[in-house]
């Protein structure tokens, strides 16, 4: 299991982005750092910053 | 998880107690005692080795507001001894071992007191051991041990794993003053509030792009308008200048051209000029003179008739003067002075008083005179006659009328003399082309003027609307730089939306599909475990997570008409649904479960009881009066894994466990 800790939500999230993997990753990112950290904004800062980039990459 | 062993160190009545629960065919396990030896302490011990509080404490709501007035939990008897013994320090610890996902798990809680005073020193020292399959064992203290219970047995539901049934039903059934605890217990175990607060630091971040994205770029659009405005006012004030050069040109064109139809020919028009100007003078004077004519026609009505009649105007004047000589006195102040003296009796000449014969006279002399009117009606037209005769004006006015008569049609005379030689001069050249020529030429010079004057109107116009325009296209150039330079924020802000629509639109489904699960679970449990199988239709969790209950003949809502017992058995279906469904498949510790059950249904939830520890491990406690007979029969020795009856000793500080 991901970062996410539940697999019915990471099931449901994949299935909703399944056309689209780097939204798919980035919401599970996201989604995984609520479980484990208090720092969101840094986080999920990161996490856009890098959705971004695989978005211009692919 | 399920619990292999509690033992109780010195936790308020357990000085030092374990209890074991092995598990055979059924992993039901008893606690039976008398109120007050120790049953509910054994659910707040379990508590506070987990989580370091004791929520089932009686009475107290709020534990903070009555820690003066509560034991220590710390066993009274055990610091006694402590302190007897000399020692300063007495502790306190309850240790679980329990199984879960094939690990043993030991967890273990305990706290120092002041032996002399029962107060805690320091804090709660928390350790969770764990022994995988394979591998050395895994030792989390403190805060980490709390993540690794937490994992196991969320301390947000905890309500779920021991409780209490009353507790739990007022929950469901929406008694309980914190109606929100169910969904958001709910929430927290599936997962959704992760969602929640994922989807609310999107928000966050949509917000702060948005503010970033209008800050960097407010006006690209705006900045757009205004320049292709500029600029097409621009091309229309040149347009105009064009427009205008273009008629001057042609205005030029036509002076130039009647210049040359005028070239040599100025004599005639001169002519011509002159002509026109004289006509028009004789027109007026005509009209002058036809006036001059009617004013004398005027004055000779007027006068005429004086002039004719001066003589015998003159002659009645002497007449009436005459009369009127002749009469004594005016007539009618005659006739008045009569009347007045024979009013009063008295001469209003003479102040003599009157005799008869005197009035007889002068009514008649009043008689007289007012039978002669022709003196009257004379006097009446003197004036007239006297004005008719003042004729003094007659031959000055006469003359000035008659003098401006000849002036004028002498003039009329000249004028048209001078005219008919001006026309023999004109007619000898073609005045009508000279004429228009010299009309072209007059307009479009003062055509060419005036646009002279707006072409310079306009230019200076076109140089202000082109400065501002270089201005406004400055302004466009930063704004599409700006533009530019948020684009990286306008990605960043379609992401977060476009993630926040999926997050929302994933967690409104694990919602529904959540309640319709619990529905379905809860149901289903109930039926299975319900003695009356064919009373309840189905199951309704509403929004905010109460459960409602519809009658299986009429769908109608019947959870109030239910009894303690059916009350209860949907609380713990709901309860068990709640842990397949979360995942946290956990062992229940109920705490007097039959004691708002009516004799008749004992044995109904008891037989319940029975058949749920097949799948789960069940730790009940009972009294001695609910642990009757007929429940003893069902909860047998078979059924029952493991017994523990307590008892108080002597001092009632200590509980024990009575040995058969």
């Amino acid at each position: 299991m991901s970062d996410v800790k539940n697999s019915l939500i990471e099931a449901k999230i994949k299935e909703a982005t399944a056309n689209d993997k780097v939204m798919q990753d980035f919401i599970l990112g996201i989604l995984g750092n609520e479980y484990k950290t208090t720092q969101f904004t840094k986080a999920y800062e990161n996490a856009i910053k890098n959705a971004i980039k695989a978005k211009e990459g692919d | 998880m399920r619990f292999l062993q509690v033992k109780l160190q010195n936790f308020r009545q357990y000085k030092d107690l374990t209890f074991d629960f092995p598990k055979n065919e059924f992993d039901l396990h008893i606690i039976k005692s008398q109120n007050g030896v120790g049953k509910t302490n054994l659910l707040n011990s379990i508590n506070w080795c987990l989580y370091g509080d004791e929520p089932h404490l009686a009475g107290s709501a709020d534990q903070s507001l009555h820690e003066d007035e509560m034991l220590p939990i710390c066993n009274i008897q055990a610091l006694e001894d402590a302190d007897k013994a000399g020692d300063k320090s007495c502790d306190v610890c309850v240790t679980i071992t329990a199984e879960a996902d094939d690990k043993k798990l030991i967890i273990s809680r305990s706290a120092t007191f002041n032996s002399k005073v029962g107060i805690q020193t320091g804090k709660d020292r928390l350790v969770v051991k764990t022994f995988p399959k394979v591998g050395d064992e895994i030792i989390e203290q403190d805060k980490e041990a709390e993540a690794a219970i937490e994992s196991y047995v969320p301390k947000r539901i905890r309500e779920y794993f021991f409780f209490d049934g009353e507790r739990l039903l007022n929950y469901l059934t929406g008694i309980s003053d914190d109606t929100s605890k169910i969904k958001d217990s709910i929430y927290e175990i599936s997962g959704v509030n992760y969602i929640n607060r994922c989807s609310s630091h999107l928000t966050d971040f949509q917000n702060q792009y948005k503010k970033k994205i209008s800050e960097l770029s407010p006006d690209l659009e705006v900045k757009a308008a205004e320049l292709q405005k500029a600029l097409d006012l621009v091309t229309n004030k040149e347009r105009e200048i064009r427009e205008l050069y273009a008629a001057n040109t042609a205005a030029v064109k036509a002076i130039e051209q009647a210049n040359k139809t005028l070239d040599g020919n100025e004599r005639f028009r001169d002519a011509n000029i002159r002509y026109e100007a004289n006509k028009r003078q004789i027109e007026k004077e005509s009209g002058d003179l036809k006036e001059a004519r009617q004013e004398l026609a005027k004055f000779v009505v007027k006068y005429l008739p004086r002039v004719m009649l001066h003589d015998i105007n003159r002659d009645s004047l002497a007449y009436i003067d005459e009369r009127e000589k002749d009469d004594t006195g005016s007539s009618s102040s005659r006739i008045e002075d009569l009347k007045k003296s024979i009013e009063e009796n008295r001469c209003s000449q003479c102040k003599q008083d009157l005799t008869l014969k005197i009035i007889d006279e002068f009514k008649k002399e009043i008689k007289a005179r007012e039978a002669n009117p022709s003196l009257k009606a004379l006097i009446e037209i003197k004036s007239d006659v006297r004005r008719s005769l003042n004729i003094d004006e007659y031959d000055e006015e006469k003359e000035r009328i008659m003098d401006k008569i000849r002036g004028l049609q002498d003039s009329i005379d000249d004028l048209t003399d001078k005219n008919d030689a001006l026309l023999k001069e004109i007619e000898k050249s073609d005045i009508v082309t000279i004429e228009a020529a010299a009309r072209s030429k007059k307009e479009n010079e003062e055509l060419r003027d005036l646009n002279n004057r707006k072409i310079g109107s306009y230019e200076a116009q076109l140089k202000a609307l082109k400065q501002n325009t270089e201005v406004l296209k400055k302004e466009y150039s930063e704004a599409v730089e700006r533009d530019k330079a948020c684009g990286e924020y306008r990605e960043k802000y379609k992401l977060v939306t476009s993630a926040k629509e999926i997050v929302d639109e994933v967690r409104n489904t694990i919602v529904d599909e959540m309640k319709h699960t619990m529905e379905k679970k809860t149901m289903e449990i109930f039926n299975d475990l319900l003695w009356k199988s064919e009373t309840y239709g189905r199951v309704e969790i509403d929004d905010n997570f109460r459960l409602k209950l519809y009658h299986k003949r009429n769908d109608m809502s019947c959870l109030y008409s239910t009894s303690a017992a059916e009350k209860e058995l949907l609380a713990l279906s709901f309860t068990i649904a709640l842990h397949e469904v979360s995942g946290y498949d956990n062992m229940l510790f109920i705490d007097t479960p039959v004691g708002r059950v009516s004799d008749d249904n004992r044995g109904n939830f008891a037989k319940v009881l029975r058949d749920l520890s097949l799948k789960k491990q069940l730790i009940i406690t009972f009294t001695p009066s609910e642990y009757s007979p007929e429940i003893q029969e069902i909860l047998s020795k078979r059924v029952v894994a493991s017994f523990h009856e307590l008892r108080s000793e002597a001092s009632e500080d200590v509980t024990t466990i009575k040995e058969d």
